[in-house]
């Protein structure tokens, strides 16, 4: 259902925006325009849906709330506190927000079952409120309400073309607001997040904060819209919001494309473009009911996915007879020609890009190739009879252990031995008794997100990478020294924000080329590449953040032979910059070649610890692994 | 070699792009038991499961007495292939004889007999018919484990990694009975484990899994090697 | 007192039903693995058919009987044809799905049947009945308790004695364990899906007498179900009908002292309160969550 989110919508919703802009022009019916008008003003709540749903993962089914509030506060402040209406407008988009936040930090903690049924069950318990006597005074009941009028200067903003104008603008402010946010640090967190909160948590995402701030969009632009329907209609009563609002609303989006921001608008126009199309409103739902079945069971990716595949069908056509084509995306070469921004577009490369060689070069200087003695000897995390239960089972048992800084220590044994449940433990995501201290720094009350900040970094058995992304995009997410900061700052771009972006970026591109990921591949979607690739990714993104303790789980599994000699030595590389590595592999021989020391779990127990050579050759432990018969 | 047992080709499995079985070929006879041993995370509950179909092919072939079995674990069972899984698979809020009787997915001859011969061979779970499984010691639950998969009287009873748990007395016992049963009722037996001592002990055969493929080995010291390099 | 003592007793007969409805979700949720947003739509519908048929000329025994083999049949058809085609979209392309249905038979309630909507349903049930002092127990509560403990008499029983029904609890707890088993869990899933049409064809019948016969009839009813499963924890039968009397008794409660229009939400803040203080609901086992 959630398909690939993609990247470059700004071109493709400009053009539909401009096109509605000059579509009085062609099409001059007052029924076809209010048909337009229409669409738009749904199409400003999809395209917030879109950014909650498509990009970030979140399922909405009570979003029309926000326009309800929208509405109803615009009205009921113009009438019962005489405010103009551009007022009331702005405070009723406010309020719709804040609202959004409330609520949100409420279905945020839920499973997407849960904040399915939950939203859903909100859109249709806040209609009741707004038709019951408790909030009649300001809502008008069943009564409804009416909605003042509101110009500016001669031109009237509740029909003709000034209200046709009026959504032009409102449409092009909340799916700019979207396109935009899809590009800022925070929308390209929140689709990590879509991926995997854990891993999400583990790179120093704060994944509450940063669902709750696209709830809050999501709030701003139905609010928006709300207010827009009100001026379109004039008249304000509860059945306008009735629950299958807020599920038309989600059709419309799945039907127009999740993921692309300007499917969602093509979507919204379809929509009442249908339902005006067929003479009775009861058809039109049944068409547009099916074509929503149609468009989840058979072809999830709508009305924006339609077009992609007529394009690069087109595309190859016009390449078949061998016109040019204009190049959107370079492959990179050797030197940086890289812009700072997220995609790869040779059209940028600029002074600013060759400054930024220099500095990538220095960087790399900097953060890639220290050298570093081989063992300091001091600890640097400090394991203490660490324990993890099961419902009665005993995971981890009393374990114990030190990791030296500079060194690279495995943790081998057999299965259900408990080394991952040992890394996460570490990591922050399994709660255990016991003290994990890293440079004296005791870590039991730290949240997993903030073990990032103190240097801890992690890869996963499956990598986890944003499919939809671009490799460098991917490691440069990991990049970022810290994850907060306003929103609104990084919204407007900053200097402050695109300074840090481009640390990130630096830091990025440093982190693969010492770890000499190929840069023909740097811009290749990471949905393309191989599991090998993904993991040596994987492995970047961690060190692009410049951790002291790496911990890497099972690095090596599912990997050929040639794919275990790069991990092997992307681990040197590592060591060598004077990060402390902590793997956990099953492949011995690995071990063998890479760890300075290892330690044997066996059934939640340390059994012996030491190096390699010293472990590898005590009876005990090849029993563990060969076995003995004595596993009781 | 006859076209009976279980023949598996060249297996390969692939998962999100991870290779885990490279060309693998193994065979089972009928009354035969045969030992798949290899480091752990080498594949090889990847390579019950593909058998099964609870894993899907990338490609190879798998046969049951000369017919293909395609990779739906529902046929694969109907056909004649058991398949305890690791972690035994047991209902824990039904009772024992619950769980025995949702092994009775075959109509074969004649059931009543087979039970009286279950029964015999397996003492601690006749005493336990009525007890709700989960209650039971692990080892326990290994015994009503296997009986579930023979009590279908299948053609091949697959066992994953049953040492998981059990004291080093009930594995032993298990397994004995195990092979005894399959031995005299003609079934084949697969088993699975880190631990190949048991293997070495009890199989006819033993394979190690290693890179991705399966080859016959002797005796420990190959699989010594095998676990370290 | 007395008025709250009949409001309690029409609370407790309105949360059995919820409690069906309820244990209908959780049925096809733990056999098939999806969350059915449709069952209530798919119960309105069946209704809307015994409706037509009722109309027809046929009286509402015999369309109602005549409606309970359709429903069946439609049940299975809505499995076969809304989940089971193209499968593999992940789990929420599936709850999508039934989401795209719920929409589906709206509308086609609406096209088909709802020109004149909302009707007035006949009942089923006698009107009318006992008081004990001030406290009035209507005939239809009665009955409706009657019907209830017998579906779940002969559900238990369904469970414990035949082997389709070993087979559901099997699925239920172990799905991939009994795929390994041979259980024919496909087949198991479209018996589920006739077993749950007939079950919302009853709580629709239930429902209209008193709510009206229209296309939006059954939301209130889907969404109390919904609180009432995730109440009674997702598990099992007992735990429906736990969380529908809970969820029945309060929200009548709130409709006869606070307004109907805070009924949803009393609804909605006890299942916001269950998800945040006992995410398992009360009968549910808590999850182990293995990394």
């Amino acid at each position: 259902m959630l398909t690939r989110a993609r990247d470059n919508v700004a071109l493709p919703t400009l053009v539909i925006l401009i096109l509605l802009a000059l579509s009085p022009l062609v099409i001059t019916g007052v029924t076809a325009q209010s048909v337009i008008v229409l669409g738009m003003i749904y199409a400003v709540g999809a395209v917030g849906l879109d950014l909650l749903t498509g990009y970030s993962g979140q399922f909405s089914f009570g979003q029309f709330v926000y326009f309800a509030t929208g509405a109803y506060i615009m009205a009921s402040l113009e009438i019962n506190a005489h405010l103009s209406w551009w007022l009331a407008l702005v405070i009723a988009v406010a309020a719709s927000g804040l609202l959004a936040a409330l609520v949100g930090a409420a279905m945020v903690r839920l499973r997407f079952f849960g904040s399915a049924v939950g939203t859903f069950f909100m859109g249709a318990a806040v209609v009741d409120i707004i038709s019951g006597p408790h909030l009649a005074r300001w809502t008008g009941a069943s009564n409804g309400l009416s909605v003042g009028a509101a110009s500016i200067g001669t031109e009237s903003l509740t029909s003709g073309y000034g209200l046709f104008y009026a959504a032009v603008i409102g449409l092009a402010l909340a799916a700019l607001l979207c396109v935009r946010y899809t590009k800022i640090r925070a929308g390209i967190a929140v689709r990590v997040i879509k991926e995997n909160e854990i891993v999400a948590a583990a790179m120093g995402i704060r994944v509450f904060r940063e669902k709750l701030r696209v709830q809050t969009v999501g709030g701003l632009v139905a609010g928006l819209g709300g207010c827009l329907l009100a001026l379109n209609l004039g008249y304000l009563s509860p059945d306008t919001f009735d629950v299958s609002q807020s599920i038309e609303l989600f059709a419309i989006v799945a039907v127009g494309g999740t993921g692309s921001i300007a499917g969602p608008i093509l979507g919204a126009l379809f929509f009442f473009g249908v339902t005006n199309a067929l003479p009775s409103g009861s058809d039109s739902e049944l068409v547009f009911a099916l074509i929503f079945l149609a468009a989840v069971v058979l072809f999830n990716r709508g009305i924006y996915g339609i077009g992609e595949q007529l394009g690069s069908q087109g595309l190859k056509y016009w390449r078949r007879f061998g016109l040019p084509v204009p190049r959107r995306r370079a492959a990179v070469t050797a030197g940086p020609t890289i812009s700072p921004d997220a995609t790869l577009d040779p059209g940028a490369a600029s002074a600013e890009s060759a400054a930024s060689v220099l500095l990538d070069s220095a960087v790399a200087g900097r953060a890639g190739l220290a050298r570093v003695p081989r063992e300091t000897g001091d600890v640097l995390l400090q394991v203490r009879d660490v324990s993890v239960e099961f419902g009665g089972l005993k995971a981890l048992d009393g374990i114990s252990l030190d990791v030296r800084r500079g060194e690279v220590h495995a943790i081998i044994g057999p299965n259900g031995a408990g080394k991952t449940t040992f890394l996460n433990c570490i990591s922050g995501i399994q709660p255990a008794s016991g003290t994990i201290s890293l440079d004296g720094h005791e870590l039991a009350r730290t949240p997993v997100s903030v073990r990032r900040q103190l240097g801890i970094a992690r890869t996963f058995q499956h990598p986890s990478l944003v499919g939809d992304l671009s490799v460098l995009n991917n490691v440069q997410i990991g990049a970022y020294d810290r994850h907060t900061g306003s929103v609104t700052l990084e919204l407007f771009g900053l200097p402050a924000t695109r300074k840090r972006r481009r640390d990130a970026h630096d830091r990025a591109v440093a982190a693969l080329r010492n770890l000499e990921f190929p840069v023909a591949r740097w811009g290749t979607v990471a949905g393309d590449i191989s599991m090998g690739e993904q993991k040596h990714v994987d492995i970047a993104r961690a060190m692009a953040g410049k951790p002291r303790l790496l911990l890497l789980d099972e690095p090596t599994a599912g990997l050929g032979a040639e794919e275990v000699a790069a991990v092997a030595h992307a681990i040197q590389v590592v060591r060598d910059a004077g990060v402390t590595i902590l793997v956990i592999a099953h492949h011995v021989g690995f071990v063998r070649q890479v760890a300075d020391r290892c330690t044997v779990f066996d059934f939640g127990k340390v059994i012996a610890s030491g190096t390699p050579a010293e472990v590898l050759a005590d009876r005990h432990v090849v029993e563990i692994f060969v076995g003995d018969g004595a596993k009781a | 070699m006859s076209a009976e047992g279980l023949r598996v080709e060249d297996l390969y499995v692939r998962i999100s792009g991870a290779r885990i079985i490279e060309g693998l070929s193994l065979t089972v006879e009928p009354g035969q038991v045969v030992g798949l041993a290899g480091r752990n995370g080498a594949g090889k509950t990847t390579t019950l499961r593909a058998i099964s179909g609870a894993t899907s092919r990338t490609a190879g072939r798998v046969e049951l007495d000369g017919h293909r079995l395609a990779a739906r674990p529902e046929l694969v069972a109907q056909a004649g292939v058991a398949h305890v899984p690791e972690g035994r698979g047991i209902f824990p809020d039904l009772t024992v004889d619950q769980n025995i009787r949702l092994g009775m997915v075959r109509k074969t001859g004649d059931p009543g007999a087979l039970r009286d011969t279950l029964d015999k061979a397996f003492p601690a779970v006749a005493r336990l018919k009525d007890q709700r499984a989960g209650r039971l010691s692990g080892g326990e639950q290994q015994m009503v484990a296997l009986y579930r998969g023979l009590v279908s009287r299948p053609r091949i009873l697959m066992v994953d990694e049953m040492s998981l748990g059990l004291s080093p007395r009930a594995l032993s016992t298990a397994i004995e009975i195990l092979a005894r049963v399959g031995r005299e009722q003609g079934i084949g037996i697969l088993v699975v484990d880190q631990n190949s001592r048991m293997l070495f002990d009890h199989c006819d055969l033993v394979y190690v899994l290693r890179d991705g493929r399966a080859d016959v080995t002797g005796n420990a010291d190959e699989l010594a090697s095998a676990y370290f390099t | 007192m007395g008025l709250a003592i009949s409001v309690i007793v029409s609370g407790i007969a309105f949360g059995l039903l919820i409690g069906i409805l309820a244990f209908t979700l959780v049925f096809l949720y733990k056999t098939t693995g999806v969350a059915n947003f449709a069952i209530g739509n798919i119960g309105m519908f069946e209704t809307f058919l015994v409706y037509e048929l009722y109309k027809s000329g046929l009286g509402i025994w015999p369309a109602a009987a005549i409606g309970l083999v359709c429903s069946a049949v439609f049940g299975g058809l809505v499995y076969i044809v809304i989940l089971r085609a193209f499968p593999g979209g992940g789990q929420a392309n599936m709850l999508v799905r039934t989401v795209g249905l719920y929409l589906l038979l709206a509308a086609m309630a609406n096209v088909f049947f709802g020109q004149n909507q909302p009707y007035s349903f006949p009942s089923l049930l006698p009107h009318g009945g006992p008081n004990a002092g001030s406290v009035v127990i209507g005939w239809s509560n009665l009955i409706t308790v009657a019907l209830v403990l017998l579906i779940c008499a002969a559900f238990a029983a369904m469970f414990r004695y035949t082997g389709t029904g070993l087979r559901f609890l099997a699925v239920a707890q172990r799905a991939p364990v009994a795929r390994l088993l041979g259980i024919r869990v496909q087949r198991l899933s479209v018996i589920a899906y006739m077993i749950a049409g007939c079950l919302a064809l009853l709580v629709g019948l239930l429902v209209a007498p008193q709510q009206l016969l229209f296309s939006q009839m059954m939301d209130p009813m889907l969404l109390y179900a919904f609180a009432a499963a995730v109440i009674g924890g997702l598990t099992s039968l007992s735990g429906s009908l736990v969380g529908g009397i809970i969820i029945g008794v309060v929200v009548d409660l709130v409709s006869t002292y606070v307004g109907t229009d805070l009924a949803l939400a009393a609804a909605l803040v006890l299942l916001l309160l269950t998800l945040a203080v006992r995410p398992n609901g009360l009968f549910g086992t808590a999850q182990v969550v293995r990394l």
